[in-house]
């Protein structure tokens, strides 16, 4: 009976649990504290509201699924400000990957028991319990990378092409997520051709590989047309001023990307991430797991060769700080703080699928390594040991914007006119201002800031700068003009200031949306 | 048992007792005999060089003395930085066990005028006694008589366990209290055993805290136990068998009480712990520095104050390292002999009648490890090896001749096994016959001094002819230099366990059915 019934069970529990941890994480305030996160929540709702919203408002500095995902609610102010309408992807994704891990292991023929263990490696994470509160797109990329993994190995076990399409589209999906995807398909990609060539002969193998290819390579193209089509140029993602590339580009200017062409120490890193993340003692279970799986004559040996897909996060995320793409940070190993270092959990379903394995395989020892695990992560909520909450509220990966944020709130609720802003800088101060998308001028909003960077004035009643800093937008377009002379100084903080046009210029001042709907 | 069996055993108490005794700790002087008796002088390679020694000693002779379980301002500076100081009293850091087991030894000594090393001498009794409880269990596993005497031997003069049974610590008695219980869960339940249990549960938590933890595991397995009714049994039985699982509770109340008495007495409540309140710094001797000080710690989430556990799963990794690998303390550098109990482990999970307690042994050694790799010094502040997995190497000791029982013979297992003792027996004889307190690397590297943090700094004591042996600082330092008097030591103790080896080498008892 619980047999049938188990599946549901896990769903319905992990349910609960997701519900219960975004309600916790969102009366402690936890859930917005990423910065990523605010600018999540800020992007999709562009699409919906704001002086210029629509599709384009995607952007190019994140891949675009999880924007999209949250149009249908991020409309409504509550789901935009408690960070909802992103969390529910992640609460979601948390549900499905728990279920798809407890699949795998019934799929590589784990009893019962194991599969439970597996899921509950995977849910006593404090690290993942966090995130699924959150709008970060971890557990979004998680649900259907490890989607992705189990048709494939679904695919090696019956070898029905519908599994392999099923296969393709999370994988799909994935890369319209983060670039994780992107490196599943061509790793997907050599494991697939490798096995059908040594199996069926080159034909097959040509064939079935353009089909995977075709269908999960997607994605990518639609990207880089969009790319082509909003920005003039199909790169732009990659090479474009707001990229990963270009700030990872900048820090290595500054000596602050120490992995790029360290392979010992992008390995150590990322390392160092993953255990963080996941625990020492878990992460040492995972591997002796994956080491039981990967020799264990019970599973065909190409069922094997596609588990190994489970790896793709580790090798990805290693190559991405290698070849500076990634920069991850770890408190007393690299620098003196955290960034990034949620990365590590991207290998938190693989070790849930390996420690699950682990205790189907080792039957005597099968209480012991579930106690041993059990008493670490006891130790784990006692301390409230989450790296990715330190990361959050000490760690770069922070922006503690409240004093700007509390100030335009304070000070602009209540009157009229635009606020002149970068939101590809201050998108954390726009959301944790609480006003609504359409008061503030950025660059995503066409005429209005080819205006109000043309002449203030006439458009903004106040600015929001980091006055000096060339990366800054606003600070660039007006640095070169005398616009400023009109503004008063008000407020000056770490993040930002805030200038206030001087009342005189008040009466010049355009204090509603005239453009109408632009293209 | 045959005769001849018999008179090993009691050659090889004879001989570790004797050799035991070159190893206590002291020193003679011209104008005061036996100068540790009075004096609390805590320099290096002193009985009193380390404070979790001297905190539980301070409790002993305050006792003993002022009839108190406070020590007086005097006692808490010699205890300091292990002494806690709660409503202007001070009060060791440790729990009372050591020091009651201590008193009776204390009064021996005080008519004699040595009562610092009769009261140490309780502990190496212990370290004795494990021998002979190592080889114990060892005989339960299936081991042969011989080899599972070598396991005690190696216990006690190739681990750390050498340098903690001449100190005053938790070590020994927690090593024994482990293995009185391990050995208590094989074979079938009853009341007695329960009560039994209940009683080593009593005194470990007495000895230490963590200790039931440790003891966590055989104390599930044997709760569960228990529910392995046959059904061929009556109700009425079903339900005593049941019912003989409150022996546990039996056994383990008067020593709960005793427990609840000290704190009443030290604290003012029955449950509040001495060690929960945490170090005092009346005394304002420098505290071990606590490795992750550079880390930046978030706030407590949700407003709650955090645990106040001394075991935090962040500092895992830092701790498995210091404690596996590490040179600074790991059985790889101090006692690689202990990690053939790993193969005696898997020899063993072969046979079926003995693989459920090697569960529970491997549940414990695992249990052993993980706790103090959470915990915030894994070191043990100034010690010598790994000190808090002693009890972890007391049970790998006991899985030790399950492989001596099977390659005895194999050329292959005696090369890299004699290389092994040799290694191990030296470095443990270095450690006790000079000093426990090794500091950690991040002290060491810190010192103006500049001493080394492995045992690197124990060789450098011996060249220099600093002993903590009294045999050797009272008739040997003008004859022999500290160097070869290690040396010969530890050829005594190997010359221990090769001669128990041949023994074994040639023993013609029928190899037991379960290895």
């Amino acid at each position: 009976m619980f047999k049938k019934y188990a599946l549901f069970f896990v769903v319905l529990v992990l349910t609960v649990i997701s519900i219960y941890n975004f309600i916790f994480y969102y009366k402690n305030g936890l859930g917005l504290s990423y910065n990523d996160a605010r600018s999540h929540l800020d992007i999709g709702r562009r699409v919906v509201e704001g002086l210029k919203p629509g599709i384009a408002q995607i952007g190019s500095v994140w891949l675009p699924l999880p924007h999209l995902l949250m149009v249908p609610t991020i409309g409504n102010d509550f789901m935009w400000h408690s960070g909802l309408s992103g969390a529910l992807e992640s609460m979601i994704s948390f549900v499905i990957t728990g279920a798809l891990i407890y699949k795998i292991l019934e799929k590589l023929g784990a009893k019962m028991l194991a599969r439970l263990i597996g899921v509950a490696v995977f849910v006593l994470n404090l690290n993942i319990l966090y995130l699924q509160s959150t709008a970060m797109t971890e557990l979004l990329l998680l649900a259907t990378l490890t989607a992705g993994v189990y048709y494939f190995i679904c695919f090696y076990q019956h070898e029905k092409i519908l599994d392999l399409i099923k296969s393709a589209f999370y994988i799909m999906l994935s890369s319209l997520i983060r670039y994780e995807g992107w490196f599943l398909i061509g790793f997907a990609g050599i494991v697939l051709a490798l096995t059908i060539l040594k199996k069926k002969g080159y034909k097959v193998a040509e064939g079935t590989l353009v089909l995977f290819t075709t269908l999960a390579g997607v994605g990518i193209v639609l990207w880089i047309l969009w790319n082509q089509l909003i920005f003039k140029d199909a790169l732009y993602f990659a090479i474009g001023p707001f990229s990963a590339h270009a700030q990872q580009a900048d820090l290595a200017k500054a000596g602050n990307l120490p992995t790029k062409g360290n392979i010992l120490l992008s390995i150590k890193i990322y390392l160092y991430s993953l255990i963080y993340s996941t625990g020492a003692f878990t992460s040492f279970l995972g591997l002796i797991g994956a080491i039981v799986l990967w020799f264990d004559k019970k599973i065909k040996p190409v069922v094997r060769v596609a588990s190994l897909t489970l790896m793709a996060p580790f090798i990805f995320n290693v190559l991405a700080l290698y070849f500076g793409f990634s920069v991850l940070s770890i408190q007393g190993i690299s620098g003196n703080t955290w960034f990034n270092v949620r990365y590590g959990v991207m290998m938190m379903p693989s070790i849930a699928v390996f420690v699950g394995y682990l205790v189907h395989r080792a039957k005597s020892l099968r209480w012991v390594i579930i106690g041993l695990f059990l008493f670490t992560t006891f130790f784990m909520f006692v301390n409230y040991d989450a790296v990715t909450v330190d990361d959050a509220r000490v760690g770069s990966s922070q922006k503690n914007v409240s004093e700007v944020s509390g100030w335009l709130k304070d000070n602009a609720s209540n009157k009229s006119g635009f606020i002149l802003i970068s939101a590809a800088s201050h998108d954390a101060i726009i959301f944790s201002s609480g006003l609504p998308m359409a008061r503030f001028i950025h660059e995503g909003t066409g005429a209005y800031w080819e205006s109000a960077t043309t002449a203030p004035d006439r458009w903004a009643r106040w600015i929001v700068m980091r006055t000096y800093d060339e990366s800054d937008l606003t600070y660039k377009a007006l640095s070169k003009t005398k616009a400023l002379d009109k503004y008063n100084l008000v407020a000056k903080y770490p993040f930002a200031d805030v200038y206030e046009i001087k009342p005189e210029y008040l009466k010049f001042l355009n204090r509603d949306p005239i453009f109408g709907k632009q293209k | 048992m045959k005769l001849s069996k018999i008179i090993f055993t009691i050659l090889i108490f004879i001989f570790s007792s004797l050799l035991m005794l070159f190893a206590i700790k002291g020193r003679v002087d011209k104008l005061d005999n036996f100068y540790y008796q009075q004096q609390k002088d805590t320099s290096v390679g002193s009985p009193f060089e380390s404070s979790n020694s001297n905190a539980r000693y301070a409790l002993t002779e305050a006792i003993v003395k002022d009839k108190s379980f406070l020590l007086s301002p005097d006692l808490a500076k010699f205890a300091s930085p292990d002494v806690v100081q709660y409503k202007g009293k001070f009060i060791s850091i440790f729990t009372p066990g050591i020091s009651l087991i201590g008193v009776p030894f204390y009064l021996l000594g005080e008519k004699i005028g040595i009562p610092q090393i009769t009261t140490y001498l309780s502990v190496t009794i212990f370290g004795i006694l494990n021998i002979f409880l190592v080889a114990h269990l060892a005989r339960k596993l299936g081991a042969g008589f011989y080899e599972s005497l070598i396991g005690g031997l190696l216990f006690l003069f190739a681990s750390n366990s050498l340098s903690y049974s001449l100190s005053f610590t938790q070590h020994e008695l927690s090593s024994t209290v482990l293995l009185l219980a391990l050995t208590n869960a094989i074979g079938e339940r009853n009341l007695v055993k329960n009560i039994i249990f209940g009683v080593l549960v009593g005194i470990g938590i007495l000895a230490d805290i963590p200790n039931v933890i440790l003891m966590a595991p055989i104390g599930i397995y044997i709760f569960f136990k228990h529910l392995r009714l046959k059904k061929t049994q009556t109700k009425v039985k079903k339900t005593l068998t049941i019912l003989s699982l409150l022996g546990i509770v039996l056994g383990l109340i008067p020593f709960a009480g005793i427990f609840a008495y000290y704190n009443f007495k030290t604290t003012g409540s029955y449950a509040k712990i001495a060690q929960n309140i945490g170090r005092s710094n009346a005394f304002s001797v420098d505290s071990i520095q606590n490795s992750d000080d550079y880390l930046k710690k978030a706030e407590d989430v949700g407003g709650k104050s955090s645990s106040s556990l001394p075991f935090n799963s962040r500092k895992e990794l830092s701790g498995f390292y210091t404690l596996l690998i590490s040179d600074e303390r790991s059985w790889l550098y101090y006692s690689p002999i202990i990690l053939v109990g790993i193969l005696g482990i898997w020899i063993g999970f072969k046979s079926k009648k003995v693989k459920d307690i090697l569960v529970i042994a491997v549940a414990i050694i695992g249990t052993n490890i993980l706790l103090y790799s959470m915990f915030g010094d894994p070191w043990g502040g100034w010690a010598f090896g790994p000190r808090y997995l002693i009890p972890a190497a007391a049970i790998l000791s006991a899985m030790i001749p399950i492989a001596i029982t099977k390659y005895k013979k194999k050329i292959i297992f005696i090369i890299p096994m004699t290389l092994l003792v040799g290694y191990s027996v030296y470095i443990n004889s270095l450690g006790a016959i000079t000093t426990n307190a090794i500091p950690p690397k991040v002290e060491a590297q810190s010192l103006s001094t500049g001493i080394p943090y492995t045992y690197k700094y124990n060789e450098n004591l011996a060249s220099q002819n600093q002993s903590s042996s009294l045999v050797y600082n009272a008739f040997i330092t003008n004859n022999l230099s500290l160097d070869i008097y290690i040396k010969e030591f530890s050829l005594f103790s190997f010359a221990l366990i090769a001669f128990s080896f041949i023994f074994a080498f040639f023993d013609k008892e029928r190899k037991n059915k379960n290895v």
